[in-house]
């Protein structure tokens, strides 16, 4: 009998400390903007995030129609001649955050090592970037910023708007994750 | 050619001109749609409409539904609807005359199927 009640604690604590955290209105922004031209950036306040507490792994999924754009017609032309976002509605993130440990996390922000593979465009690239986490009030938000090249993901702009996209985009991220209950 | 007529071509040529780069600066710049312009694809109840887009997702993106439904849960920004609809609202502030377990019907964005969460996601939603 003992076992068995011993047998039910470590499988119920081994449960809990399962823990997952999550967000459904991650912000992700993308900037490609050339000084001297109309800013070309936006925003997806939609993204999901999940991060396992226990073992570091991150995934996350945005869709890519979800962008918001200050300009619309520059929306249109995001969606329609540069992502094809009726053919790939979706980019995802699948990655680790190395030496994670959610008692390590403090009020202030800690740096951490994230690596991982990003998918636009059915094409995948792998990433690497220094993430900021930080712990208040039992959610964990993360942060960080990187470059990728359109290039990457076989986007290709044309030669009469080439000067006014960056070569380099950059891509913050801030999530702010929930426990999962 | 005199210059009466002179001035009077140049003066035409240049409201063309003006016509012209306004409309240019019209079509450039023009708003965003809201949602209540656009065309609804589908009114129904949450059900009905999950079914829809389990047959084939691909038709359902980007597309504005009218659907019916009971709140399972309330977070910050938006609201679950029979816990597989995830709603983000247009106005957060909306979130607050809400309460769980009330039915209601709701006019979103469809974005697409969620498969880390497995429920579907909408975004400008607006409370009917």
């Amino acid at each position: 009998m003992k076992k068995i009640i011993l047998l039910i604690a470590i499988v119920a604590t081994s449960m809990a400390s399962a823990q997952k955290y999550f967000t459904k209105t991650g912000l992700t922004e993308f900037k490609a903007s050339v000084e001297a031209f109309e800013p070309v950036e936006a925003k997806n306040e939609s993204t999901t995030a999940i991060l396992n507490t226990e073992t570091g792994d991150i995934a996350a999924l945005l869709f890519v129609k979800a962008f918001h754009f200050e300009i619309a017609l520059m929306e249109e032309h995001f969606n329609e001649n540069y992502m094809d976002s009726d053919k790939f509605p979706k980019a995802t993130f699948k990655g680790k955050i190395e030496d994670f440990s959610i008692e390590s996390l403090t009020p202030t922000e800690k740096e951490f090592t994230l690596k991982g593979m990003l998918t636009v465009r059915g094409k995948t690239k792998s990433i690497e970037s220094i993430v900021q986490i930080k712990n208040t009030d039992g959610k964990i938000v993360l942060s960080s910023e990187f470059s990728v090249s359109p290039k990457d993901f076989d986007i290709e702009i044309p030669s009469i708007v080439r000067k006014k996209i960056a070569e380099s985009i950059y891509i913050k991220f801030c999530y702010e994750l929930i426990e999962k209950k | 050619m005199s210059s009466l007529k002179k001035s009077k071509i140049t003066l035409l040529i240049l409201g063309l001109v003006i016509l012209g780069a306004y409309s240019a600066y019209k079509y450039a710049y023009k708003p965003h749609k809201s949602i209540n312009e656009l065309e609804v694809k589908f009114s129904g109840t949450s059900d009905v409409f999950l079914d829809k887009v389990k047959e084939d997702v691909s038709l359902w993106q980007d597309v504005v539904v009218e659907l019916t439904g009971t709140i399972t849960s309330i977070d910050k920004k938006g609201i679950t609807i029979d816990s597989s609809i995830y709603c983000q609202l247009e106005t957060a502030t909306a979130v607050e005359a809400l309460k769980e377990k009330q039915t209601i019907t709701i006019k979103g964005r469809m974005i697409g199927y969620d498969d880390l969460l497995e429920e579907i996601k909408l975004d400008k939603t607006i409370i009917k």
